[in-house]
C-alpha cells in the first residue's frame, strides 16, 4: 500500500539526495496509517511479562524486591516518537526498498522500541543484492526551517547520520546484535550480502536515511543545509537520502490517527 | 576480504614484533585492523557450532576467525576509559578462548597486571550500574586469566560482594531513571546478575570439578546464560547481548578445557592426580586447564578411554606431552593395580632421565606411587638390584625411568621376570631418536623385543610432529593402535625466526666501514611472524667497532645475544665448547658486572669455586649473569646452569648446539652461531626436530609473548644456507636400519665382520642372538628369521622399498644365524654384557690372565697395580667401546695405561682440576681448555664407556663365580661410573649427591652396604645444613643446597 504523497521538492548533491513529501490527507492516508504503520506499533509488553525475567533470579542469590517494583511499575504512554518512527519505517519499506528484519511480532510487543545507536536498522534491496540500511528519525513541530532537531552536536539528525556513516563501532555492535535475529530466517542471505558489501567496500557500501516528520509548511531549507553538509563528507558507494514528511495535521495527533485510521 | 585479513594479520604481526623488540608501537592504520577484527568477530558469532552436532570444518573456521580476531585486537590501542578498556580486553580474551588461544590471552592479561596496566574498573562505585558492570567485566577477565587460586578466590569474593551491596545501592540507582529506562536498567541488572553467577559457577568448577554436587556444570551455566540473554533481548541491550552470547560460548569452551572435564570418569587414581594438580597448595602454579593439544589428545581423541596397545602422540614442542603421558601412565597402573604392574619411562639422555624422574616424583609421590630411576651406567649394580627387587609392596616402584640402552640391558638380563610384576606400559619420550644412526637401532629393537616378550606391555610413543605417526603406531600395535597427531596448527605463542647479519652503514673513518645488525625474518611452513622489512638491532662498539670486526660468527652472535637479552633470557649457541667459552667472554666484555647477585647465583658460584677453583672463568661469568653449558662441564654444573636459567637468574646461557635436544624450559630468545653438532668425524647438521624443539621453546618468558630465534650469518652464502636450514621439514620417522643397510653395501654379506668397522650394527646382531636364545635356540631359526624381522620397523619398509638390499641382508643374517647356532657360543653373555658375540669373543681371546681373582676391590684402583691397565687394554679392542676410549687418550695408539691412571684418579677422589692438569693439559694449554677437555672426555666418554666395559668384562671373566659372589663385585664398575671408591658413596651418588661430598657424607652417615636406597634417601632428606657441614666441611651448606636442587627438592 503506497504512502499517498506529493513531492514538493527534491535535490541531489554528490551521493546525498533529499526530498520533501506532502502527505495527502484522505482515505488513502488513513488506510496507510491503520495498515502498514499500525502494524508496526502494537501493545507494549505488560508488566507481567517483564516480571517473568525475575524467574530464576533466586538461583543467583541476588535480591528481587527493587527489581520487581521497577518492572511492575506503570509506564506513562509516550508514543509520539514511537509513532513517528513507525511511520518512517513504513514509508521506507513501501517506497525505498528497505527491509526491516527485526521488527517481528515479538519485537513489536517490546516497550523498548528503538535501538541505541540507530532508529532504523535493516537492508536495502539493490537488484538481486542487499546492502545495509541505517537511519535516524526526527519529529518536529517547530516553526523554524530547518528545525533545531536537524543540527546540534550530538542529537542532531545530521550529526547522527555522520556518526552512523563513520563509526565502525556502532555499526558492528548493531550487526552483532542483528545476527542472531536474522539467523535461519529469510533475512539471513540479505544480512550476509549486506555485511560482505559493507566490509568489502571499506565500509562505504551502505544506505543512510534521515527522516524528518513535520507538521509545518514544506520548505526545502528543512533539508538543504544538511544535505549539502553531508554531501561534502560522504562519497559513493554510500548513498544518503533525507526525507521530510509533511503531515497535514499536528504530529501530536499521529498516535491517535494511527489507531483510528486517519483524521476522519 | 581474505586478502584484507591476511594483510591485517601481517600488520598485527609487525606491530607485535616492534612492540616486543623495540618497546614501541610503530604507526599503523588502526581503522583497517578494527574493521577486519569486527568482521571476524561477526564470523565467529555466525559460525556458532551446535555442541551436539559434529562439524569439524565449521569448528575450525570458527576457531581460525576467533584466533585471528584476537591477534588483531591484542595490538590495538586500548581505550582510555577503564570500562571501555575492560570491555575491550574481555572481548579480545573471550575470542582468544574460542580460538584455542586461551593460554595466550591468559599470559597477556597476566602481563597487564604485572605491568600495572590492568584497567582500574570502578568496582566500588556508588553508581550501582557502573559497579555491577565493572564486577562483571573483572570476574570474567579473571576467569580467562586464571592466575592460580588468587583469581579464582577473587571471582568468588567479587560476586559475593555484589550480593552483599545490592540492597544498599540498587534501589536508589533504579530510581534515578524515567520509568521506562528504569525497566531497561532493571533488565540489564538481571542479566548481569546471571552472568556473574555463571562466573561464580565456573570458578567453583575449575577448582572442584563439581558445583553443588553437580558434575554437569554446562547445564547449570546454560540456564544462567539463557536467562541473561533473554533479559538482554527484551531490553534491547545492543552491547550486553552480543557480549553475553560470546561469554556463553567462551564459558562452554573453558569447561571443555578444564582438566576436570578432560579426565572425567577415567578412574579414581586419575581423579586423585587431578585433585593434586589443581590443589590450593600449588598456589599460582595450580593447573586448571589443559592446553588445546592436550584436550584434543585426552578428550577428543579419547586417549584415556582407549585400550590401544600402541599409541603414538605426535605433537609440536611445548604441547605438554608429559602431562598426557602421566594420565596414560596412571590409567595403565590402575588397569594392573591388583598385580602391581609397573611402567617404564624411557628418556634418551641422563639429563632427561633426571628431569623426568624429578617431575614424576613430585607429581606421583602424593598418590603413593614410587618412582625410581636407574642410572645410565651399563650394568646393574647391587644397589640398583636392590631397588628393582624390592619386595615390600609399599616401597615397590611403579614407575621406572631409564635410558633405552640401560633398559634394554635390564630386559635381556631377565629383569622383568626378576621384578615379578608385569610391565604394563612403556612410555618412549623423544621417540624420534629411533632414526638416530648411532643409537636409534637399539631403541627400535628394544621396542620390538618388548613387543615380542612382554605380554602385557602397551606403548605410548611421544614424538615431535612426524608425518607417519600412524605407521609407527601400527608397527607396535597392529590394528590395535592409534596415532594422535597434531601438525603445525597449534603453537604455544608467537615466534619470529630470522637471520641476523651485519650490513654496511657507510664510511666510519679512514678505511673502516660502519655497520649495523639487521634481523630479517624467514618465512616458514609453521606459523611464525614474517615481516616485509628487516629490523635493525643497531651496533655494539664495545664488541665490534667496524664492519670488518663485526663479520665474525662469535662476535655477531654476541652482539645479537646482547641486544636480545634486554627482552629476557637468551640462549646463545655455538658448535664447540672452545667457541662457547669465547662467546661467553665476549658477552662478558659487553655487559657490566651485576651489582646485586641473587642468592641462587651466589650459591652456584660458590659451588663452581669448590669444584673447579675460583679462577675457573665460569665464576666470573656468573657475576655478569652469564652461564655456560657444554659437555666439558660436570653434569651437576650443567644442571645448575639450566636451573639458574629457568629461574631467570641468568641473562644469557652460552651453550653448545647440543643443548637444543635437551631444552625443556622456556627461553625468550635463541641465537645460533652454528647449526650443526660437533662430531669426531664430520659435523652433523642439527635435525629439524631438534631445531623445532628449541624454536618451540622460544617465548612465554616473563611478560614477553614473542619468541625470537636468530641465526647468525657472516655472508650472503651463509644467509642462503641458514634459510635452507630453517626450511627443512620434519618428515617421516624412519628406522636407522634402512640407512645402515643402504650404507653397508657388500659388508652385508658378512655380518660377523661388519661390527668391527661399523659398531652401530652391534645392537642388531645382539637382537638376533637374543631372539635366538629366547626362542630356545631352535634348529629352524633361519626359517623363522623373516618373521622375527617383521617385528622391527625398518625391515618391512626396507623390503618394500629396497628389496635387493633386503634380500642381501636376509642372506647375511642366514649366514650369521648358522654361526650363532654353532655349539658352545657364549650367547648368554651377549645379553648380559650388551656386546655383540664378536666382541665377546675378542675379549675372551685377549683376556690374558684376567680372571675372577682380578676383581679385587681393594687393589683394582690402587696406584702401581697393573690389573686395570690390562683390563683397559682388552676393552680398547672392543668395537663398541673403542672409539670413545681412544678419543680419551688422544687417539694415536691404544693406551690402556693412561686410561687406567685417569680412572684411578677419578675413582680415588682427585679433584677435577688435578685430573685435568695431570692427564689432559698439553704444553701451552690454559687451565680452562684443559678442564674442558678433561670434562668432555671424562664425563662424555670415559666414565660411561669404561664402566660398561668393566661390567661386561666382569661378566665374561668372572663367569665361573657363583652368582652371589659375582653380585658382590657388581659395584666395582659403578665406582668408575660415579667416581667414588666405596659402595656407600655409590649409593649417595645414585641419590644425586655430588661426587666431592659423597665419600665424606657416607662416612659421616655411617652407611652400611645393607642400607636400602629409600631409607638412605629419607635420612638424607632429614639432614640439616649442620650435618652436611660436619661431614663435608664449611661448604657443606652449599653442597646440601645443590643436592636439593639436583633432586628437585629445593625450597
Amino acid at each position: 500500500m503506497p504512502f499517498p504523497s506529493q513531492i514538493v521538492y527534491q535535490s541531489t548533491h554528490g551521493c546525498v539526495s533529499w526530498q520533501g513529501e506532502h502527505a495527502l490527507d484522505g482515505a488513502a492516508l488513513g488506510g496507510f496509517l491503520s495498515g502498514p504503520v499500525a502494524a508496526r506499533l502494537s501493545d507494549t509488553e505488560g508488566g507481567d511479562e517483564l516480571r517473568s525475567h525475575l524467574r530464576g533470579l533466586s538461583l543467583t542469590g541476588m535480591g528481587q524486591a527493587a527489581l520487581e517494583e521497577v518492572l511492575a511499575a506503570d509506564v506513562p504512554e509516550e508514543r509520539d516518537w514511537a509513532a513517528g518512527e513507525a511511520l518512517a519505517e513504513a514509508v521506507l519499506e513501501e517506497h525505498h526498498d528497505v527491509v526491516l528484519p527485526w521488527n517481528t511480532e515479538r519485537d513489536k510487543r517490546n516497550p523498548f522500541a528503538s535501538l541505541p545507536g540507530a532508529d532504523i536498522v535493516g537492508f536495502q534491496r539493490d537488484g538481486n543484492s542487499h546492502r545495509l540500511a541505517l537511519g535516524e528519525v526526527k519529529c518536529s513541530s517547530e516553526a523554524q526551517w530547518p528545525p533545531q532537531v536537524m543540527s546540534g552536536r550530538s542529537g542532531g539528525l545530521g550529526h547522527q547520520l555522520d556518526t552512523l556513516a563513520g563509526n565502525l563501532g556502532t555499526i558492528c555492535q548493531l550487526l552483532k546484535w542483528l545476527l542472531p535475529r536474522v539467523k535461519t530466517t529469510r533475512h539471513e542471505v540479505p544480512f550476509n550480502t549486506a555485511c560482505t558489501r559493507y566490509f568489502n567496500s571499506s565500509r562505504r557500501d551502505l544506505a543512510l536515511f534521515g527522516v524528518l516528520i513535520r507538521d509545518q509548511e514544506a520548505r526545502e531549507t528543512d533539508l538543504q543545509a544538511r544535505g549539502w553538509a553531508l554531501g561534502a563528507g560522504l562519497t559513493g558507494p554510500t548513498s544518503c537520502r533525507l526525507i521530510a514528511l509533511y503531515l497535514p495535521w499536528p504530529i501530536s495527533q499521529l498516535p491517535a490517527f494511527i489507531q483510528q485510521g486517519g483524521a476522519s | 576480504m581474505q586478502e584484507k585479513r591476511t594483510a591485517a594479520l601481517r600488520e598485527a604481526d609487525r606491530i607485535q614484533f616492534h612492540r616486543e623488540m623495540a618497546g614501541q608501537t610503530p604507526p599503523f592504520d588502526g581503522e583497517t585492523l578494527w574493521e577486519v577484527a569486527a568482521a571476524l568477530e561477526l564470523a565467529v558469532l555466525d559460525l556458532e557450532v551446535d555442541r551436539l552436532s559434529e562439524d569439524p570444518e565449521r569448528l575450525n573456521l570458527m576457531r581460525g576467525a576467533a584466533a585471528d580476531a584476537f591477534r588483531l585486537l591484542r595490538v590495538m590501542p586500548r581505550p582510555q576509559d577503564p570500562m571501555a578498556d575492560g570491555t575491550h580486553l574481555l572481548r579480545s580474551a573471550t575470542l582468544a578462548v574460542l580460538g584455542d588461544r586461551g593460554p595466550d590471552a591468559a599470559r597477556w592479561l597476566r602481563a597487564l597486571d604485572a605491568e600495572s596496566v590492568w584497567p582500574s574498573l570502578p568496582l566500588d562505585s556508588s553508581d550501582w550500574g557502573q559497579r555491577s558492570r565493572a564486577t562483571l567485566t573483572d570476574v570474567w577477565l579473571r576467569l580467562v586469566r586464571k592466575q592460580g587460586w588468587t583469581d579464582r578466590d577473587t571471582v568468588l569474593e567479587r560476586v559475593a560482594s555484589l550480593r552483599d551491596a545490592q540492597e544498599e545501592f540498587e534501589r536508589s540507582y533504579l530510581q534515578e531513571f524515567e520509568p521506562l529506562e528504569a525497566k531497561r536498567s532493571a533488565l540489564e541488572l538481571i542479566a548481569i546478575y546471571h552472568l556473574s553467577k555463571a562466573a561464580d559457577v565456573l570458578a567453583h568448577f575449575i577448582t572442584d570439578g563439581v558445583v553443588d554436587g553437580d558434575h554437569q556444570v554446562q547445564l547449570l551455566l546454560d540456564s544462567h546464560f539463557d536467562r541473561a540473554i533473554a533479559a538482554c533481548e527484551t531490553a534491547r541491550l545492543v552491547e550486553l547481548e552480543p557480549m553475553s552470547r560470546l561469554l556463553a560460548r567462551a564459558a562452554a569452551q573453558m569447561v571443555e578445557n578444564s582438566i576436570w572435564t578432560v579426565t572425567r570418569a577415567v578412574n579414581s587414581r586419575v581423579t586423585e592426580f587431578v585433585r593434586e594438580l589443581v590443589s590450593r597448595g600449588r598456589g599460582d602454579k595450580a593447573l586448571f586447564d589443559v592446553l588445546p593439544p592436550q584436550r584434543r589428545t585426552l578428550a577428543e581423541r579419547g586417549l584415556l578411554g582407549s585400550s590401544r596397545r600402541a599409541v603414538v602422540v605426535s605433537l609440536p614442542t611445548s604441547s605438554g606431552k608429559t602431562l598426557i603421558a602421566q594420565f596414560r601412565m596412571l590409567q595403565a597402573l590402575n588397569q594392573y593395580e591388583d598385580r602391581k604392574g609397573w611402567v617404564a619411562y624411557l628418556a634418551p639422555s641422563r639429563a632427561l632421565v633426571n628431569q623426568v624422574t624429578r617431575q614424576l616424583r613430585r607429581d606421583f609421590e602424593p598418590l603413593g606411587l614410587v618412582v625410581e630411576r636407574v642410572s645410565p651406567a651399563m650394568e646393574i649394580d647391587g644397589i640398583e638390584a636392590g631397588i628393582l627387587s624390592e619386595s615390600s609392596r609399599e616401597a615397590q616402584f611403579r614407575v621406572l625411568v631409564a635410558t633405552p640402552e640401560k633398559f634394554d640391558l635390564m630386559l635381556r638380563q631377565d629383569w622383568e621376570e626378576k621384578i615379578g610384576r608385569p610391565l604394563t606400559l612403556v612410555v618412549v619420550d623423544e621417540a624420534h631418536t629411533i632414526q638416530d644412526t648411532q643409537r636409534g637401532m637399539r631403541l627400535e629393537l628394544l621396542l620390538a623385543t618388548i613387543n615380542r616378550e612382554c605380554r602385557e606391555a602397551q606403548f605410548l610413543l611421544l614424538t615431535p610432529f612426524i608425518q607417519n605417526a600412524r605407521e609407527v603406531a601400527r608397527w607396535l600395535g597392529g590394528a590395535n593402535s592409534d596415532d594422535i597427531s597434531l601438525g603445525v596448527d597449534w603453537q604455544p605463542n608467537d615466534r619470529a625466526i630470522g637471520i641476523v647479519s651485519a650490513v654496511d652503514a657507510g664510511p666510519l673513518n679512514g678505511r673502516s666501514r660502519d655497520y649495523r645488525l639487521e634481523f630479517k625474518t624467514v618465512h616458514t611452513t609453521r606459523h611464525t611472524i614474517d615481516l616485509d622489512e628487516s629490523f635493525g638491532l643497531g651496533k655494539d662498539a664495545t664488541l665490534a667497532a667496524t664492519l670488518s670486526k663485526a663479520k665474525d660468527m662469535g662476535t655477531l652472535a654476541a652482539i645479537a645475544a646482547h641486544k636480545l637479552k634486554e627482552r629476557g633470557p637468551v640462549i646463545a649457541m655455538h658448535s664447540r665448547p672452545d667457541y662457547v667459552w669465547k662467546l661467553a667472554e665476549k658477552l662478558k666484555s659487553a655487559s657490566d658486572r651485576s651489582n646485586t647477585l641473587s642468592p641462587d647465583v651466589e650459591l652456584v658460584r660458590n659451588y663452581v669455586t669448590q669444584e673447579l677453583g675460583g679462577a675457573f672463568p665460569l665464576v666470573d661469568l656468573l657475576a655478569h649473569r652469564i652461564g655456560v653449558h657444554h659437555g666439558g662441564l660436570p653434569e651437576e654444573i650443567r644442571m645448575l646452569m639450566e636451573w639458574l636459567f629457568e629461574k631467570g637468574s641468568l641473562d644469557v646461557l652460552a651453550a653448545t648446539t647440543t643443548i637444543a635436544q635437551g631444552v625443556n624450559f622456556p627461553v625468550s630468545g635463541v641465537v645460533m652461531a652454528a647449526t650443526h653438532y660437533p662430531s669426531a668425524h664430520a659435523s652433523i647438521t642439527m635435525p629439524p626436530e631438534d631445531f623445532w624443539n628449541i624454536a618451540g621453546r622460544a617465548g612465554r618468558v616473563s611478560q614477553g609473548q614473542l619468541g625470537v630465534i636468530a641465526l647468525v650469518a657472516e655472508n650472503e652464502q651463509q644467509v642462503a644456507d641458514r634459510r635452507d636450514f630453517i626450511n627443512r621439514n620434519t618428515g617421516d620417522l624412519n628406522s636407522a636400519l634402512i640407512q645402515l643397510a643402504q650404507k653397508a653395501g657388500d659388508a652385508l654379506d658378512d655380518l660377523g665382520k661388519i661390527v668391527y668397522h661399523t659398531p652401530e650394527w652391534s645392537s642388531f646382531l645382539q637382537y638376533l642372538a637374543h631372539t635366538y636364545r629366547q626362542m630356545g635356540e631352535p634348529d629352524n631359526f633361519a626359517d623363522q628369521i623373516e618373521q622375527v624381522l617383521r617385528g622391527t620397523l625398518g625391515f618391512e619398509k626396507l623390503r618394500s622399498s629396497q628389496s635387493r638390499i633386503a634380500q642381501r641382508l636376509l642372506a647375511g643374517i642366514r649366514t650369521y644365524t648358522a654361526y650363532l647356532s654353532q655349539p658352545g657360543q657364549p650367547l648368554k653373555l651377549v645379553d648380559s654384557t650388551g656386546f655383540s658375540l664378536q666382541s665377546i669373543k675378542t675379549v675372551m681371546q685377549h683376556r690374558g690372565n684376567l680372571g675372577p681373582d682380578s676383581w679385587n676391590g681393594d687393589r683394582l684402583f690402587r696406584d702401581g697395580d697393573r690389573t686395570l691397565q690390562d683390563m683397559m687394554g682388552v676393552l680398547l679392542r672392543v668395537p663398541e667401546l673403542r672409539e670413545n676410549l681412544n678419543a680419551v687418550t688422544g687417539g694415536q695408539s691404544p693406551d690402556g695405561n693412561k686410561l687406567a691412571r685417569i680412572i684411578k684418579d677419578w675413582v680415588n677422589g682427585e679433584e677435577i682440576s688435578t685430573i685435568a692438569e695431570r692427564h689432559f693439559k698439553k704444553e701451552g694449554m690454559d687451565d680452562t681448555t684443559a678442564l674442558t677437555k678433561c670434562g668432555q672426555n671424562l664425563f662424555g666418554k670415559l666414565t660411561q664407556t669404561s664402566s660398561w666395559g668393566l661390567g661386561a668384562l666382569l661378566a665374561i671373566t668372572a663367569s665361573s663365580l657363583p652368582d652371589e659372589e659375582r653380585a658382590k663385585l657388581a659395584n666395582l664398575p659403578s665406582r668408575v661410573f660415579y667416581g667414588v671408591a666405596t659402595d656407600e658413596a655409590i649409593a649417595l651418588r645414585l641419590l644425586g649427591v655430588p661426587r666431592r661430598a659423597a665419600p665424606s657424607l657416607a662416612r659421616n652417615m655411617n652407611l652400611h652396604r645393607q642400607d636400602t636406597l629409600p631409607s638412605i634417601r629419607m635420612r638424607l632428606a632429614a639432614m640439616s645444613e649442620q650435618d652436611w657441614n660436619s661431614a663435608v666441611g664449611l661448604s657443606g651448606g652449599v653442597y646440601r643446597k645443590v643436592w636439593q636442587i639436583i633432586e628437585g627438592k629445593e625450597s
